[in-house]
């Protein structure tokens, strides 16, 4: 299988594909480049523009003192002077210290050798990183246990306490910038190193890597080559990050007097932690001198603001869910969705009319009329499942099989309301009968939708170890599941029901106290169709629940699914790309491709007498376990992309049998061979001569 | 069990580590670090001769022994709680610190606990409640994230601290009151202390709590969108429970990082003391800096250390309690 | 069918242990799996021989031996007859190679179609020539056309079973005399698994290339292969040509694996004779490792390991069922009724 549901219930891969190569020009990340930009440039430049020298004294207006408040007469300090500082003027933008030096300048000045070590400190610390988590990670093994080890002790040790004892010791150490980037780095790699580590030791495992050793590639070159570029967003992100921290780091240790003043011998350069310390240690802050100790204060802040803003959009590009999150949140409130919280309810923007529902189907549970289901909205919106129609009948097992991409989990998600915004159901009806009354599925609203899941429709999906949560036990799990649902049940009821929930999918009542992680992946799955089957629903959705299983297990867990579908009789909807499977286990068979349905019938029906192009190319894909071995060809080209539809049907560039029609017309789903099969395909119209391919007897019709 | 052990053992080497290099650093750094010191303390004009013998032998300078013979010597003291002695305050350095701690402990933990705790549940929410107003934290918080502990120490003071110029609102100098208030267990030095602990602690969970909410938030919008908040959705489970499954899973990794977290917040923890004048180790290590007193900077180093050390064991056994698969993880 | 020519790729006799860790606390210690044990197999130029059995069953480490990506705890590796030298040099690349299941993580994502299939040319000394000629060449062989367009795209701009093509090109580019494929169609919709199942019978004709087809799927081996081995729990236990062995299977667990496939014309629901789980490689199982599952175990399964039986011509099965009652070593043992006949009517069909 190619995608798992997860993949899908996000978005449809195809979707996500034009969003992987670049940056997301988020206001966050476009805010937080100008800010950094904006500092570089002071950076670079600020040595030339300052109208000052940093420590050039304006003796002129420098005569001034006053008294510290709070001091003198009438208080229990003895009084106590202070140069008065000049105020922000035209001749001082940001005014002036009490050494009458131009504040404006000393920040300019000291952009340059904070940026400085914060870059210098981080392009160390990062080739530390690298050298060591990249090497341990590629290398594996001894290596990798003893570097790892270093890291995690680098790590453990608080880095200002260590940086404040180096820079302690090492003589002169605030005088040199480059020992003071040095000492930061230090204390700064191991972070980022064990961030890389995890990633090189799961790059390494990714079958690309093992094909350049298989193709003879040296070990330099693959880490070089091969691996190193698909860390690039991550070394960038903890380049950021260090660098942050440098700048922090440096300006901590200047406000604590390590990090060189310019006064001092050897002198040291300018920078905001300097600044910040020589305004507090002479009272600026009860001066009230806010023009002298808040701009380097607040050029710190904002420089790391700024890169913390593009660390974050840096985040979102490693993280697509991040992206989506934010993505989609923006483009749904465009679109007039108001969606307030992450409750899972695929929101209905109904644009054409509701079609016209009569009556349900005497045996009829839940029908599906004319659903249609977008990806995203507006323009971008890429249709997933366009003017679907099934009905699942009581004690009836409806087949729904597709290729990745074809819809069919989106159809079966979006019917119960279970699929995630940017999804958005644009047309349609959906409605379930439940033994209280018949639901309108897309008018229901949350109260009403969550009386109607589990305890009459449950779901199972894929992949049950990401089904189950992580962190409690299965019995946890279904205790939850029942005092929501059964509140009348007391504690041990519940116990017992959960008990024998997993007795009756032959699963040991002791296994309650297992977490998940402890089971295999068929007692997993055998545990959610307990779970599914625990409310005694009307409807159970099962989205390929044995793809991930080896076929034995698939086979016991397909038996016993039959065994209570005949004991419980509910209605079961079956998702599997496996159509050989499904032809032995589903009454009925619904064929999707595109998103649309193209061909509904009998399983028997379907499998002996297929109507429709696809359903005979597909079922000429599973080779035979009998007869004669004979060539066989499959079915020519790809599965279409969904953003690029061909157009009439979409399957017209891999039919033999395409007509002119077929390439601009969109065939509709309509009887044939009486009322018990539906096909959408041109030749069979009415006005053409069907291949005899798809005109064989249909032996339900022979029955009959 | 056996994972915690694994950790032990690391946070045991790095004690040694710490140990070690701050016994090697003053011992091996090159250059003379005497001469060095000496020089920045007379150009400072607060190193008597007294302060140059003390220099002198806390560097090993006229000890006449092997390296290995100090090292041994260093650890024997160690193990006795020896840590040395401080001649600013002409008292054994163990005895100093023991005076110094509960401040800095009270204060870590509440503004540790209170923020982890506060901003886990804030990012959960915000979360939650994405695409909706709550998403004007995010920059707010990444905002207060960049801000420096010290310089919004120094705001606060200036707005709301009775040193500063605006609302004196409450005080902001010393750990109490200590022209009014003998120290001791009676109502008005507690008051005292309390009142005296509000600016600090404020400052401590104002600039690290953002850390928290982001962290929390990002996990939670990666969780949210896993499997099994979809299947407990499916489930009909109320959105308490829904959010409680998603939270119980997004904090496991922002608990493995609290190793950065109470490094940064105790490395900011040293600063906001120092703007405070609050009694805690990161004010006597800043005085004791100023002072040249080496016995006194190495102990609180040692002792800083070992404070993030056991934070971090804590850290990792509410990790084990909270994620059974490294309950069994061997 | 014993074939005349010698074997390309050989491998005799294979052993592979992964070591785990087990236990807890300091008392930890680290365990053996069992992941391969003493498993010999042919491959010959011309034929596919297809590696069938569940996950976990060792059938990727063998093919991962056979192309020396692990070294093997004992046996060897004969290419040509030739032990494979150590250290997997170039020379034993040119001559071996591999396809991976997930055409997604087989490409890597920051490189070019060009560079995934110039990179073998120029390591293996073909780059000398026209580096782009080679290249499109390699994409016409595996049916990428137009060659220029495909060249500069990236992986992700591919659909699945194009993303394959390249990877089997890629593998081409050496000109190998081996292609081990791993699993290279599970990961592809199913109306495209054909096309590529096709590709390799055709280098299978026309370049006479030796195939091993590691897969879970025993229809799209008899689809494919010459020979089909069946693996379970690590070892070999049926071997055969692919149309005899699923016609008439001789071991209880390749009977099992074939009534458990998908199979729309079996005209009643399978009867399945073994339930259960393939047990731990940390303990396998004393004696036949299919015995806990097998409906016709008897007690010598349980205390020693079956010896390979050839049932009929290149038809090998390591079941106790075919040997002689009288050749069992203890008397205790007869051949269950129902066992017995069950194999004697599959040899009847014959």
């Amino acid at each position: 299988m190619t995608i798992d549901s997860t993949t899908i219930a996000q978005a449809e891969p195809t979707f996500q594909r034009s969003h992987t190569v670049r940056l997301p020009r988020s206001p966050k990340v476009i805010g937080g480049a100008v800010i950094v930009a904006i500092f570089g440039l002071f950076a670079a430049i600020g040595r030339w523009v300052a109208p000052y020298s940093p420590d050039a004294t304006d003796t002129k207006n420098w005569v001034q003192h006053v008294l510290v408040p709070g001091t003198g007469p009438g208080t229990e300090f003895p009084a106590n002077y202070y140069p008065l500082p000049l105020g922000p003027s035209a001749a001082h933008w940001l005014g002036t210290t009490v050494f009458a030096q131009d504040v404006f300048s000393q920040l300019v000045t000291s952009t340059q050798a904070t940026l400085f070590v914060g870059l210098l400190a981080a392009a160390i610390a990062t080739g530390l990183s690298i050298f060591f988590g990249v090497t341990a990670g590629y290398i594996g093994g001894g290596t990798d246990e003893g570097l790892s080890l270093v890291a995690n002790v680098f790590l453990a040790i608080p880095g200002l306490p260590l940086l404040i004892v180096l820079a302690d010791y090492v003589p002169y150490a605030g005088s040199s910038v480059i020992l003071v980037a040095v000492i930061i780095a230090v204390t700064a790699w191991a972070y980022s190193a064990r961030v890389l580590r995890a990633q090189t030791l799961s790059l390494r495992n990714r079958d690309f890597v093992e094909a350049a050793r298989v193709s003879g590639e040296g070990r330099l070159r693959i880490i070089v080559a091969e691996v190193l570029p698909n860390l690039i967003p991550i070394v960038a992100a903890s380049f950021l990050y260090t660098t942050l921290y440098a700048i922090y780091a440096y300006v901590a240790i200047s406000f604590l007097g390590l990090g060189g003043s310019p006064t001092s011998s050897p002198p040291g350069l300018w920078n905001w932690g300097e600044m910040l310390r020589e305004g507090f240690a002479n009272n600026a802050v009860r001066g009230g001198w806010w023009w002298w100790w808040a701009p380097p204060g607040v050029c710190v802040a904002a420089l790391g603001t700024g890169l913390a803003l593009l660390n974050f959009g840096l985040d979102e590009f490693i993280n697509p869910r991040l992206r989506i999150a934010g993505f989609t949140g923006k483009a749904a409130r465009k679109a007039g969705i108001n969606s307030r919280t992450a409750t899972v309810i695929t929101p209905v923007m109904r644009k054409s009319a509701i079609p016209p529902t009569g009556a349900m189907p005497a045996d009829a549970v839940l029908e599906i009329r004319g659903l249609t289901v977008d990806y995203g909205y507006g323009e971008d919106a890429v249709h997933a499942v366009s003017d679907c129609d099934l009905v699942l009948r009581r004690g009836k097992v409806l087949g729904l099989a597709g290729e990745s991409g074809s819809g069919k989990t989106t159809l079966a998600l979006a019917a119960v309301r279970l699929l995630r915004p940017p999804a958005v159901i644009t047309a349609g009806a959906v409605r379930f009968r439940s033994p209280k009354g018949v639901v309108d599925m897309l008018d229901a609203t949350q109260p009403q939708l969550r009386a109607v899941r589990w305890s009459e429709i449950a779901v199972v999906l894929q992949s049950s170890l990401n089904a189950l949560n992580p962190v409690t036990s299965v019995g946890a799990q279904f205790d939850d599941l029942l005092r929501a649902h059964r509140p009348l049940l007391g504690r041990s009821g519940r116990a017992d029901r959960a008990g024998e929930l997993l007795k009756m999918v032959g699963i040991n009542p002791d296994r309650l106290r297992s977490y998940p992680h402890e089971l295999s992946g068929g007692m997993r799955q055998r545990a959610m169709i307990a779970m599914a089957l625990a409310l005694d629903p009307q409807v159970v959705i099962l989205d390929e629940p044995t793809t991930a299983l080896d076929v034995v297990t698939q086979r016991e867990i397909i038996e016993e699914l039959i065994g209570l579908r005949d004991r419980l009789g509910f209605a079961a909807l079956f998702i599997t790309h496996d159509l050989s499977l499904l032809v032995e286990i589903a009454d009925e068979i619904a064929v999707m491709y595109a998103g649309r349905v193209m061909e509904r019938a009998p399983a028997a029906s379907l499998f002996h007498a297929p109507r429709l192009p696809y359903t005979h190319g597909l079922l000429h894909c599973f080779p035979p376990l009998h007869g004669r071995r004979a060539p066989m060809e499959g079915i020519p080209g790809s599965p279409p992309d969904l953003r690029d539809l061909p157009t009439g049907c979409a399957f017209h560039p891999r039919c033999r049998w395409a007509l002119e029609q077929c390439r601009t017309q969109v065939p509709q789903l309509s009887l044939v061979d009486g009322s018990r099969r539906e096909v959408a395909c041109w030749l069979h119209d009415g006005g053409q001569t069907v291949p005899d391919e798809l005109a064989r007897r249909d032996p339900m019709l022979v029955a009959q | 069990m056996s994972a915690l052990l694994r950790r032990l053992l690391v946070y045991l080497l790095a004690a040694w580590v710490a140990l070690t290099v701050s016994f090697l650093l003053p011992r091996v750094v090159p250059g003379n670090p005497v001469a060095g010191a000496v020089a920045r303390a007379s150009q400072s004009g607060n190193c008597n001769e007294q302060c140059v013998i003390a220099i002198e032998t806390q560097l090993g300078f006229n000890v006449h022994q092997s390296l290995w013979d100090q090292y041994v010597n260093y650890w024997e003291n160690l193990l006795h709680g020896n840590l040395g002695h401080s001649w600013s305050e002409n008292a054994p350095v163990s005895n100093l610190i023991l005076s110094y701690l509960p401040w800095t402990l009270a204060l870590l933990g509440v503004a540790t606990t209170t923020s982890f705790v506060a901003g886990s549940m804030i990012g959960t929410l915000v979360a939650w409640r994405r695409g909706s107003l709550f998403d004007w934290l995010i920059p707010v918080a990444t905002f207060f994230q960049a801000l420096p502990y010290f310089f919004l120490a120094i705001v606060l003071v200036l707005i709301f601290g009775q040193t500063g110029t605006m609302l004196k609102w409450f005080p902001s100098l010393f750990g109490y009151d200590i022209f009014g208030a003998e120290p001791g267990f009676n109502l008005p030095f507690v008051e005292s202390v309390l009142a005296h602990g509000i600016l600090p602690a404020v400052t401590v969970i104002l600039a690290s709590i953002a850390g928290f909410i982001l962290a929390m938030r990002n996990q939670m919008i990666t969780t949210l969108d896993d499997d099994f908040v979809l299947v407990a959705e499916a489930k009909g489970l109320p959105t308490r429970t829904v959010i409680w499954y998603a939270a119980r899973n997004a904090l496991l990794p922002v608990v493995s990082n609290f190793t950065i977290a109470i490094s940064l917040v105790v490395a900011g923890q040293i600063l906001v003391e120092i703007v405070f004048n609050y009694p805690g180790i990161g004010y006597h290590l800043y005085d004791a800096l100023g002072k040249l007193d080496y016995s006194l900077v190495q102990g609180i180093f040692v002792v800083i250390t070992l404070v993030v050390l056991a934070a971090n064991l804590l850290a990792d056994a509410v990790y084990v309690a909270i994620d059974p698969r490294a309950r069994q993880a061997a | 069918m014993t074939k005349p020519s010698a074997p390309i790729l050989e491998g005799q006799n294979l052993v592979k242990h992964f070591w785990v860790k087990q236990g807890r606390g300091p008392f930890a210690r680290r365990a053996p799996i069992r992941a391969v044990d003493n498993v010999s197999i042919r491959l010959d130029a011309g034929k596919v021989t297809a590696l069938v059995g569940e996950s976990g069953a060792g059938k990727t480490t063998v093919g991962r031996l056979l192309a020396q990506v692990v070294r093997p705890d004992a046996g060897r590796v004969l290419l040509d007859g030739k032990p494979a030298p150590a250290g997997r040099p170039r020379s034993y690349a040119a001559q071996v190679q591999m396809v991976f299941q997930d055409p997604f993580a087989s490409l890597n994502p920051v490189h070019r179609v060009r560079h995934h299939l110039a990179r073998p040319l120029q390591i293996h000394g073909f780059g000398t020539g026209d580096v782009d000629a080679a290249v499109a060449d390699l994409l016409r062989r595996v049916a990428l056309k137009p060659p220029d367009q495909f060249a500069s795209k990236f992986p992700h701009e591919l659909s699945g079973g194009q993303r394959q093509r390249v990877a089997i090109a890629r593998a081409l580019a050496v000109r190998p005399h081996v292609l081990i494929a791993d699993e290279p169609v599970s990961m592809l919709d199913v109306s495209i698994r054909l096309g590529v199942l096709n590709l390799l019978a055709d280098l299978r004709d026309e370049e006479r290339l030796a195939i091993l087809y590691v897969t879970h799927d025993i229809a799209s081996a008899r689809y494919l292969a010459d020979t089909i081995s069946v693996m379970y729990a690590g070892q070999l236990v049926e071997s055969a040509p692919s149309e005899r062995l699923t016609d008439s299977p001789a071991h209880p667990y390749t009977q099992l694996l074939l009534s458990a496939a998908p199979d729309p014309d079996r005209p009643a629901p399978p009867h399945l004779a073994g339930r259960g789980a393939p047990p731990s490689l940390l303990a396998p199982p004393s004696g036949c490792r299919f015995h806990p599952r097998c409906p016709y175990a008897m007690d010598i399964c349980k205390r020693q390991a079956p010896p390979s039986v050839t049932v009929a011509d290149g038809h090998v099965s390591a079941c106790w069922l075919h040997v002689d009652a009288a050749q069992r070593t203890s008397s205790e043992n007869g051949v269950p009724v129902g066992a017995g006949s069950h194999i004697d009517k599959e040899k009847q069909k014959r």
